[in-house]
This record gives structure tokens, sequence and C-alpha cells, in this order.
């Protein structure tokens, strides 16, 4: 999921600081457009939504193309000034975002999060699969869905574009390319995607809540990036999937270490995470799958 | 006379309270190979990053062609045919030398999204058109055995081919060269010269920055000095070097 990133940082050289205001965003809207009005039982309050529920793809359609506008909307005054100010008014963003969602209750159910957020498929389940397993196939599914239209993308002149942006923005402009739409656009996709990524997040939950949305979600977003391999799709999937790895074997790991260690592992495993981070910047800054180099076939 | 393919009118550029070029006015005509040249600080650079549209000037028209391009973003005055290479080169890091052709090429199919979605059949087409032509303007500029280098790998002076190869993917009507030799070996310099002669035939125009004198004195057909954001005189190259202004400004005795 953190693919979305990988087409602004990678491809791009857009440092967007807010990427879990945009998750967050996209996961809110599906929330709300698939569980309908809804009242929470224990304390009454109202969130808004329609009043019949979407169904679920268009509702993660919806949700994609939302955080996509306001990532645009972020990005139309920010992108034209230096890069640091598109960092800072991203992160700000993320912040706003986190706090109108734990504070709008009447909008958003506040503190408490919205629950009763649909699963896709559940009525087509094969015998003996789990909801999870089932949910799998689809985030699997959905990954390489991405991935594809991502990978056509970078590989045609628009990708190559980008990355010339990246490289020398002043050189591509002199060089003809559109510097400013370039850019916009490829922030306004890669903040779709990322709150499509909130869409399925939300929807494996099954509820959604402000404090998921925190910048520490956008650090490891970067980490996922960084170790994967910045601009390369693939590398940026196997990072994906190893980070979880990890962080699901240190969780294992609890239940065969004394207690003591057992409370600790979180922290240790945030450490190791950040050493990683800093081995691999310093010694292979390129991550384990770096860019692919394009060499077509010599014509001559 | 030739007709001007590029007309500067009174611009000015000023960065802070320095005025780099303050009311700069001449015409480089078509089909004539045109130097401007003055001491550092003259607002050369400045005057060609003006014309690119790489910073708007603050005041004065300048006309590309007969259309005014002032005020107008880079893309547009490229689009326009009109392109700047840079001093120091600014290659394309990490991207190959072939790759650094093939961004330059105008009018690709589907470097707008758009295209992707209309008519993304069409790409793999257009991609061999520009494969095919980057490799042809490769093999006149000499850099085909390093098709598929990085561009951080060339040397100083492969840089600077790449430079004006780059120029040359854009189908120009008129090429600005900011000292397309200057750092450059000498048999290089007299390669890169050759390369230029040869597209002047080809009807492509030149207007370049550069210090070596020798080179502008033999090869330039017309010499304009800028001196102090304006321009001093111009002339063809004989009156240049005798003229008494310009010897004491910045030839020397």
């Amino acid at each position: 999921m953190s693919l979305g990133l990988n087409l602004q940082w990678g491809k791009t050289g857009l440092f967007n600081a807010g990427v879990a205001g945009f998750m967050g965003i996209g996961a809110y809207t599906f929330g709300m457009l698939s569980t309908g009005r809804f009242a929470d039982p224990v304390t009454n309050w109202y969130h808004a939504g329609p009043p019949v529920p979407f169904d679920i793809v268009s509702s993660a359609l919806i949700a994609m193309v939302i955080a996509g506008l306001f990532g645009i909307a972020v990005a139309i005054p920010t992108l034209r000034l230096r890069a640091d100010y598109l960092a800072i008014a991203t992160l700000a963003l993320a912040e706003i975002v986190r706090l109108i969602l734990k504070n709008e209750r009447r909008l958003t159910g506040g503190d408490l999060g919205l629950g009763f957020v649909p699963r896709p498929l559940e009525g087509f389940i094969p015998r003996g699969w789990s909801s999870d397993g089932a949910f799998v196939v689809v985030a699997l599914a959905a990954t390489l869905l991405v991935f594809v239209v991502l990978e056509f993308m970078s590989r045609a002149p628009w990708g190559r574009a980008l990355r010339a942006v990246r490289e020398d923005e002043e050189a591509a402009e002199a060089l003809g390319k559109n510097a400013f739409r370039l850019k916009l656009s490829a922030f306004g996709i890669g903040c779709g995607i990322m709150g499509l990524a909130g869409a399925l997040q939300a929807s494996f939950n099954g509820s959604v809540h402000p404090d998921s949305y925190a910048a520490f979600a956008t650090f490891n977003t970067y980490v996922v990036v960084i170790l994967g391999g910045s601009g390369h799709h693939r590398g940026v999937i196997l990072g994906g999937y190893l980070f979880y790895l990890f962080g699901w074997t240190s969780q294992q790991l609890k239940a065969y270490v004394p207690t003591d260690w057992a409370l600790r592992i979180d922290f240790i495993n945030q450490i190791v995470i950040g050493l990683l981070l800093i081995l691999f910047i310093l010694f292979r800054p390129e991550g384990i799958l770096p860019e692919p180099k394009y060499v077509p076939r010599k014509e001559a | 006379m030739a007709t001007p393919i590029l007309e500067v009118r009174d611009v000015v550029k000023t960065f802070g309270g320095i005025r780099a070029v303050d009311g700069c006015s001449f015409a480089v005509r078509s089909g004539v190979f045109t130097a401007l040249i003055g001491p550092n600080g003259a607002g050369k650079s400045t005057l060609f990053n003006a014309i690119a549209g790489l910073h708007a000037p603050d005041a004065g028209e300048i006309r590309f062609d007969g259309k005014r391009v002032d005020g107008l973003p880079p893309h547009a005055i490229v689009a326009r045919g009109l392109i700047k290479t840079f001093q120091i080169p600014r290659e394309l890091r990490n991207m190959t030398v072939l790759e650094n052709l093939m961004v330059a090429a105008p009018r690709v199919t589907g470097e707008r999204l758009f295209d992707l979605v209309r008519r993304p059949f069409d790409i793999r087409k257009g991609e061999a058109e520009v494969i095919r032509k980057a490799e042809e303007v490769l093999g006149e500029i000499g850099l085909r055995h390093l098709r598929d280098e990085y561009a951080r790998n060339l040397s100083g002076g492969q840089k600077k081919l790449l430079e004006l190869a780059r120029a040359l993917m854009a189908d120009p009507k008129l090429v600005l060269l900011d000292e397309p030799v200057a750092g450059v070996n000498p048999v290089l310099a007299q390669k890169i010269l050759e390369i230029i002669e040869g597209l002047r035939k080809k009807g492509v125009d030149f207007f370049l920055i550069e210090h070596d004198m020798d080179v502008v004195m033999r090869r330039c057909e017309w010499i304009i000095v800028m001196h102090q954001g304006r321009r001093l005189v111009e002339g063809a190259p004989e009156e240049i070097r005798r003229n008494p202004a310009v010897i004491d400004s910045y030839l020397g005795g």
C-alpha cells in the first residue's frame, strides 16, 4: 500500500509527510459511504452518511477519488514552492484530518470511530475459508491491479517525464516538460492510492479509528518504501510484506519468551526498524530492489 | 538582411537590488551564427534564462519567430522551437543516456495521462519512433556506445555532448548555447563546433555565449557585446576586435 508513496517519492521526488492523513480520508470516506447513517449504540451519536449505504466497490472508488482530490487541493498552492513546504503542508493536513476525525462526532463518530464497516464478497466466501482468508485474496487482487496500472504508467513516457522532474526539475522544464502538471498528477494519483489503501484497511478491520492515522503511520510507509527500494514498485511491495512479516513475527515471539521480555518486544521492534533504516540509508540507499534500468532493444 | 528569429527589446531582470539585465535590446537574425560576449556578471546567462522562460523578465519584450514569448513558461517556449542548454551540464543523473534524450523528444504520445487512457496502444509505436530518433542523434554526436550508461557516469566532455544532443531531440529552430566549449579539451571542442556547423547547414539557428575568443572570432558571423546588463555594441568579428570600448571592458589591450 506504499505504492502511492512510491509514485510521489520514488519516481517524482515529492516529499509527502501526510500519508496518514490521506489514508484517513480514504478510510473514513469508505466507512461512511459503505455503512450509511449509523447511530452508535452506546452514545447514540450519529455519523454522517447516505441514507442507503453505497456498495463496497463504489465506496472504495469514491474514497480513492476524494483522497486524490484532497491531495490535489493541497498540492496546487504548495507544489510551486520548494519541496520542504509540501512536506510541512501535508504534515499539517494529516494532523488536521486526524483532529477533525476525532472531534467532529456528528460527522465521524469522534474517538469511537466507525464500526460495522463491511468487507467485500462476504456472501461469496467459499466453504471452509475464513473471512480473513477471503479478504487476503481481495487485498492481493487490489494490490496487483494497482501495481499493474502503476507499472504501465511509469514505463510510459509519462513516467519517464516524471523521473526527469525528480532528477532535475529546472532541466526538465528547459527540455519542455510541464513540471508542475506532472507533479500535480503524480501527487493526486499517489494520494488516491493512499485513499484506496485506507479504504481497504477500514474494510479489513471492520472499523475506523482516528488515531490509526497519526504521524507514525506515515513514518512506517516511508520505512517500507526505503527498505523495499525507492522507485521500484515490486521492491516496495516486497518491503511492505517484509515489514508486516517482521511485525507479525515479533508478536508471535511474545509467546515464547519470558513475560518481561515479551513486554519489551514492541519497543525492541521499533529500535530494530530504526536501526535497519539507518543501515539501509548508509549502505544501500537504493533499497532491496533498486530502480530497474531502462534498456530497450537496440534498433540498429 | 535576414529576418530576426529572436528579438530582445528593453529587457530588465533584477534580483533584489541588482539589475542583472538592465534594458537590453538586440536582434538575432536567422541564418547568422551569433555570439553573445561580455565580462562575467554582464548579465548574459541571466538574459538567456529570461529568453528560455526559466526566469521571466521584469520588463521588456522578447519575440521569437515574430511572436512574444516573454512570460511564457519554459515548456511553452520549447514547444515553439526555442531551447537552451546549460552552462554546467544538467544531466538527469539516474537515467540512461538514451532516456536523457528520450525525455527531450517533443509531443510524445503517452506523456499526458489522458493519452494513457485514450490510446494506450499507440504508445509503443510512438516510443519506437522516439528511440529510433534518439539513436540517430546519438550516432551523429558520437555517444552511441554509451547508450545504456547512466548519465552520471559520463565524463565532463561527454556530458557537454549529451546536453547538446538533448537540445537537438526537441527539433529546435533556435538553440541557445551557454558556453558550449567551456572546460572542454580542444579536440572535443572542435567536434562540438563541427556538429553545430553541420546543423546550421540543416537550417537550425544557434546563438551562443562563449568566452573562448578564438572560437567566437573565427566561427561566429555576428557578435553582440553585453556590459553591465546592456548591449554595448554589436557587429562583425573584425569590427568588434578593433572596437576600443570592447577592448576596454572585455578583450583587454
